[in-house]
C-alpha cells in the first residue's frame, strides 16, 4: 500500500477566498472574481474568454503561457493574478494595434514560421518583449534570450529567420 | 477581443483579408464562437457535417434549399459557398506537418483555385476519408501526401469538370470553350460569360462525375513549389483551435488521479481525510470514481487542480508493476542475447564471423523517451442517456478534441459505452503536436468515462479533460527501451563478411493492433476474438516494426541475420516519431561506423562501397556527402559523422559537425539529403527536416525515460529537457530531384540525427557511444 499525494507543479491551495480583480487587458478594462493566487494564464484563458495563450508546463518552463506586464514578457502560468492588478496585461490577441498585426506577426506569417503552431503564442510574445527592451539585438543574443520558449516542433530556424527580419527592418510590412 | 478585425490592403502573394478569414473558421472557428458567445445550433456546423458519415452530394432541391453562406457539396472533398469561398474537407490531421497546405495544394492545383482562399474543414469519421494504407482514417506514418496525392487531385479535377459542365450547358456553348482558372469560369468566345465557381456551383449538382485526366507533374504552376501555408495567420494571432480551446461555452473541466504505476488500483482515500471537504470548495462539482483513477470535476481547471492537489489517496499496490530502469533495462539486456523471431537471414553468419580475423561485438542500448508535444493531452466530451435524447438522431456521444486516429476514437468510445458507432459524434481539429502520439485515444476514452460516472452531476453538460505537464510525462505511450545485440565482421578488402543484428524490445503491435482489429470488424464481433486476431497478427508483424531499418538494409553482406525478441512488460510504448527507425537507426548506423573503423575505412566510402550504385541511399548519401563537402580540412576541433538510411519509402542521408567545447557537445551543422520522390512543397520539406533533426537531437542528448519502483520519474521539462533555440545547429536541407511518385517526408528527419551525432563525437573523442542519452553516456575528457 503506498500513499498518493497528488500534485501538479500547478497545484494549489486556495490561499484566500475570491475577490474582485480589476485587470487591464488589451487595452480594456476587465473585473475578474477570483482568488489571489489564480495563476494569469487560467484567468485570460477561462475567465476573459482569450485562448490565444496557452497551457504548456504549469512551472514557467517551456514559455508558451507568456504575455506582458507593461510590455515585459512573463510566464502567466506562474504569475498570480493579483500581481496584474494595476498593469497593462497584454496577450497574443492584443499585440496588433488595431488593423494592423504586429511586425513579428507579419514575419512569422511571411516566413511560414508556424508548425503546429502550439507554442507561437508564446514565442511571438517573448520576441516582441525581447524587441521592446533591445531593438537591434544580435543572433545569439536573440537565441539566447529565446531560450525560454521551447517548440518541439523545432522551428526554431524560421523563428530566428523571422526576428531577424524584422530587426534588419526587413520587408515584413 | 474582436473577430472582425480588417487588414490592410493585401500584400502580393497573400490575400491577408482572406486569410484572416480563414482562421475565423479554420480548424474550428465554430469553436471560438462557443466560447465567446452562446453555443451555435446544429446549422451552423462547419466542423461537422453530421455524425453518420462524409459530405454527402447534395440533391439539386437540397442545394435550393442551401441558402446564403451554405455551400454546395460536390464532392465529399470540398464545399463551396456562393461567396465562392471553397471549404476543403481536410481527411488527415494538421499537426505541424503542413498536411492542411500541401493536401488543399493538391487539390487547388487540379480545381484550378487559388490556394489563399480555400477554408479549411477537419473531416468527420467517415470511410470516405480513409487512409488507404491503413485501411483506417488515420493521419501517420509519414503518409499522408503518399496516400493522398493521387485522390486529391482527382477530387479537385472532378469538381472542375463538372463546373465547366454546368458552365457549357448553362450558357448553351462547348465544353472545349469553357474555361475554369483561379476560381472563375469564362467562355473563350464570348468575354460576356464569366462566373465564379460559387455562382454556378448549384447548377453542377446534377452533372455526372466524368471521367478526368490529371494534368503531368511538369506542368503544375501551383504543385512543386514553395507556398504560404494556410493555418499560418491563424498560428500566428493565437486563433488557431487545438483540444484545450475546443469545449462548448459552460463546459466543465475535469482532472484525473491516475494510478502511480501499472496495475496500481484505488484502494481508499487516505484514513481521516475528509473527502467531503474538497466536494464542498468553490466551483468544484464532483469527485468521483472512473476506470482510469479519481477524477476531480470543477468549473475551472484551477479550481480542478487545486482540489485535486489536496485529495489523500491510497493506492492499492498488491498487483503493481515495481521495478526500476535498472531492472527494466537487466531484462532488456537479457533478451538481447536471447534468440528471437528472425526477420531476415542470408548466408551463414555465424560461420563467417568465426573465421574472420576484423570482427566486433558490441551491445547497444536506448532509453524509453516521451513525446512531450506542447500541448498536454486533452479531451472534451459530452455524453447523453440514450433513452433521454429528444430523437434518434441525436448523438449519444459528442467529442471534441484531436487525434490522429478519428475511427479508432470513434470505434473505442462505441465499445466503452455500448452504442452503435453512428451514435458518436466526433469533431477534429488542430493537434498542439502529434509524433504519434495521438495515435491512442486514450484522452478521449477517459473523459467519456468521466463523463458517464459524473452524470447525475453533468447532466448534458460537456466536460473537458485536461491532463497537466505531470499527467503527460507520467502516462504515455512511450518510445520503448530497446538493447540491440549486434556483431560483425569485414574481410581484408574492406567489405563486411558478416552481420548479426538483435534487437530486443517490447511490442508496439502487441498493444495497438487488438484495437485496429476490432476497429475493422463489425460492432457484433465479438471483443475477445477481436483481440485475439490482433495479438497473433501483433506476434507476427512485430518484427517488421521493431526492426524498421535494418531488416530491409541495401548494405552488400553475404552473411547476414536480423532478428528481434521481444520483452514483454505492462509499460505502455507507442508509436514515436519515426518508430522502429528512431531504436535501429542509431544502432546500425554506429556499428556501420565501427566496422568502418576497423576496416580502416572513411565511413563514407566504406558504407557507399556497400551499396549498389543505382540504390537511391546511394543517391542520397552522394549527395549529402557533397552538400557537406565530406573529407574537407575543418576548422580546429570541428568533426563530422555521416548516417543513411531508407524510411518510409524514402531515402535520407546526413551529416552531423560537431565541437567539443569543455564538457559540453557543441552540435554545429546538419546536412541531410532527402530523396522523397516528387515534392508538393520544398518549404514544408525542409521545414519537417528540420523538425526532425531538432526532435531527434533533444532525444540524443538528454531524452530519457526512468521508472522508480513501477512509477515513472520525469515530470516536467526541468528533468526532461528537450533542445532549446541556443542549442539548434545550422541546418541545410536538399531535396534530390525525382520523377518517382512522392514517399515520406514527416518523420525523416529523425532516424540519423543520433548516428550522425555519436560518429562526429567518436572522431572528436575517440568514445564509441553505445547507450544513450549522451548526457549520461559520453564522459567529457
Amino acid at each position: 500500500m503506498t500513499e498518493q499525494v497528488s500534485t501538479g507543479t500547478d497545484a494549489q491551495e486556495m490561499a484566500s477566498s475570491s475577490k474582485v480583480h480589476r485587470l487591464e487587458v488589451n487595452g480594456v478594462e476587465r473585473l475578474v472574481e477570483c482568488p489571489d493566487d489564480v495563476p494569469l494564464l487560467w484567468v485570460v484563458r477561462e475567465e476573459l474568454g482569450l485562448p490565444g495563450t496557452k497551457f504548456g508546463c504549469g512551472m514557467g518552463a517551456c514559455g508558451a503561457c507568456t504575455v506582458h506586464l507593461n510590455g515585459v514578457a512573463v510566464r502567466s502560468c506562474v504569475t498570480p493574478v493579483v500581481a496584474a492588478v494595476g498593469a497593462q496585461v497584454t496577450t497574443i490577441e492584443g499585440i496588433a494595434s488595431g488593423d494592423q498585426l504586429h511586425p513579428l506577426q507579419d514575419s512569422w506569417i511571411k516566413h511560414n514560421v508556424p508548425q503546429c503552431g502550439y507554442c507561437q503564442s508564446g514565442q511571438i510574445m517573448a520576441a516582441a518583449s525581447l524587441l521592446a527592451q533591445n531593438p537591434k539585438p544580435s543572433s545569439d543574443e536573440i537565441k539566447a534570450q529565446m531560450s525560454g520558449n521551447i517548440c518541439r516542433c523545432g522551428a526554431y530556424q524560421d523563428i530566428l529567420r523571422a526576428i531577424e527580419d524584422v530587426v534588419s527592418g526587413g520587408s515584413a510590412q | 477581443m474582436t473577430l472582425n478585425m480588417t487588414m490592410k490592403e493585401p500584400q502580393e502573394g497573400i490575400n491577408r483579408r482572406t486569410a484572416l478569414k480563414v482562421t475565423a473558421l479554420a480548424g474550428g472557428g465554430l469553436a471560438l464562437h462557443w466560447m465567446l458567445e452562446p453555443a451555435a445550433g446544429a446549422a451552423e456546423g462547419a466542423v461537422t457535417s453530421g455524425r453518420s458519415g462524409a459530405l454527402e452530394p447534395q440533391s439539386s432541391a437540397g442545394a435550393a434549399a442551401a441558402g446564403v453562406g451554405m455551400g454546395v457539396v460536390l464532392h465529399s472533398f470540398a464545399r463551396i459557398r456562393p461567396d465562392n469561398i471553397v471549404e476543403f474537407v481536410l481527411d488527415r490531421v494538421e499537426m505541424g506537418q503542413g498536411t492542411a497546405t500541401s493536401q488543399a495544394m493538391l487539390f487547388c492545383e487540379e480545381l484550378e483555385y487559388p490556394l489563399a482562399q480555400v477554408e479549411i474543414l477537419h473531416a468527420p469519421n467517415a470511410s470516405e476519408y480513409n487512409n488507404s494504407k491503413f485501411f483506417l482514417q488515420m493521419t501517420g506514418g509519414s503518409t499522408s501526401v503518399a496516400e493522398g496525392h493521387e485522390k486529391l487531385r482527382q477530387a479537385g479535377a472532378e469538381v472542375r469538370e463538372r463546373l465547366r459542365q454546368a458552365a457549357a450547358k448553362k450558357w448553351k456553348k462547348d465544353l472545349g470553350l469553357i474555361k475554369a482558372a483561379a476560381g472563375t469560369l469564362t467562355c473563350s468566345d464570348d468575354p460576356s460569360l464569366v462566373s465564379t465557381y460559387g455562382q454556378l456551383a448549384s447548377e453542377a449538382v446534377d452533372v455526372k462525375t466524368p471521367k478526368v485526366e490529371l494534368k503531368p507533374w511538369s506542368s503544375h504552376t501551383l504543385v512543386g513549389k514553395p507556398a504560404p501555408r494556410v493555418d499560418a495567420v491563424a498560428k500566428s494571432t493565437g486563433r488557431a483551435i487545438y483540444s484545450i480551446d475546443f469545449a462548448p461555452k459552460g463546459s466543465a473541466v475535469a482532472v484525473l488521479i491516475r494510478p502511480p504505476k501499472a496495475g496500481a488500483k484505488f484502494a481508499s482515500f487516505e484514513k481521516g481525510f475528509d473527502e467531503a471537504a474538497v466536494r464542498q470548495r468553490p466551483g468544484v462539482l464532483a469527485v468521483v470514481q472512473a476506470p482510469g483513477g479519481v477524477a476531480v470535476i470543477a468549473e475551472r481547471y484551477w479550481q480542478a487542480r487545486a482540489a485535486a492537489g489536496i485529495l489523500r489517496i491510497t493506492w492499492d499496490e498488491s498487483r503493481a508493476f515495481q521495478l526500476s530502469t535498472a531492472e527494466i533495462l537487466d531484462l532488456h539486456r537479457k533478451a538481447a542475447q536471447t534468440p528471437g523471431r528472425s526477420a531476415r537471414s542470408e548466408g551463414k553468419s555465424a560461420d563467417a564471423f568465426r573465421a574472420a580475423t576484423k570482427k566486433i561485438v558490441a551491445d547497444y542500448e536506448v532509453p524509453y523517451l516521451a513525446h512531450a508535444t506542447m500541448e498536454p493531452q486533452c479531451a472534451t466530451v459530452l455524453v447523453r442517456d440514450p433513452k433521454s435524447r429528444v430523437s434518434k438522431s441525436v448523438p449519444v456521444v459528442e467529442i471534441w478534441a484531436s487525434t490522429q486516429v478519428p475511427d479508432l476514437t470513434v470505434s473505442e468510445v462505441a465499445e466503452t459505452l455500448g452504442c452503435g458507432r453512428d451514435e458518436v459524434q466526433f469533431s477534429n481539429t488542430y493537434l498542439g503536436g502529434g509524433f504519434g502520439r495521438k495515435l491512442r485515444p486514450d484522452a478521449i476514452v477517459e473523459a467519456v468515462q468521466i463523463a458517464v460516472a459524473a452524470r447525475s452531476v453533468l447532466g448534458d453538460r460537456p466536460v473537458q479533460l485536461l491532463f497537466s505537464r505531470e499527467d503527460d510525462m507520467h502516462h504515455d505511450d512511450y518510445r520503448p527501451m530497446a538493447a540491440c545485440h549486434v556483431w560483425g565482421s569485414v574481410d581484408d578488402q574492406g567489405k563486411m563478411s558478416s552481420l548479426f543484428y538483435r534487437c530486443a524490445s517490447q511490442s508496439l503491435l502487441r498493444q495497438a493492433v487488438p484495437d485496429i482489429v476490432q476497429l475493422a470488424t463489425p460492432q457484433w464481433f465479438p471483443l475477445g476474438l477481436s483481440k485475439f486476431i490482433g495479438e497473433s497478427a501483433a506476434g507476427f508483424g512485430e518484427k517488421g516494426i521493431a526492426l524498421e531499418g535494418i531488416r530491409d538494409t541495401a548494405y552488400q553482406c553475404p552473411n547476414l541475420d536480423v532478428e528481434h525478441t521481444e520483452v514483454e512488460l505492462p509499460i505502455r510504448v507507442g508509436f514515436w516519431r519515426s518508430v522502429g527507425h528512431s531504436i535501429n537507426g542509431f544502432v546500425v548506423e554506429s556499428f556501420i561506423d565501427e566496422l568502418a573503423h576497423v576496416a580502416g575505412v572513411d565511413p563514407y566510402r566504406f558504407r557507399r562501397a556497400h551499396l549498389p550504385d543505382s540504390d537511391r541511399r546511394a543517391g542520397v548519401l552522394d549527395r549529402v556527402a557533397q552538400l557537406a563537402k565530406w573529407g574537407s580540412s575543418l576548422p580546429e576541433g570541428v568533426f563530422e559523422g555521416i548516417a543513411v538510411t531508407k524510411a518510409f519509402d524514402s531515402y535520407v542521408a546526413q551529416v552531423c559537425r560537431l565541437k567539443l567545447e569543455g564538457r559540453e557537445i557543441r552540435v554545429l551543422e546538419f546536412f541531410t539529403a532527402i530523396d522523397c520522390g516528387r515534392v508538393v512543397n520544398p518549404d514544408l520539406v525542409r521545414a519537417q527536416i528540420e523538425s526532425g533533426i531538432v526532435f531527434g537531437l533533444s532525444a540524443a542528448l538528454t531524452g530519457a525515460i526512468d521508472f522508480e519502483k513501477g512509477a515513472v520519474v520525469q515530470s516536467n521539462f526541468h528533468d526532461y529537457q528537450v533542445l532549446r533555440h541556443d542549442r539548434v545547429p545550422r541546418m541545410e536541407t536538399e531535396i534530390v530531384p525525382s520523377e518517382e511518385p512522392p514517399t515520406g517526408v514527416g518523420e525523416l528527419g529523425t532516424p540519423l540525427v543520433v548516428a550522425a551525432v555519436c560518429n562526429a563525437l567518436f572522431r572528436a573523442s575517440g568514445q564509441r557511444i553505445r547507450s544513450l542519452p549522451l548526457s549520461r553516456s559520453f564522459v567529457p575528457g
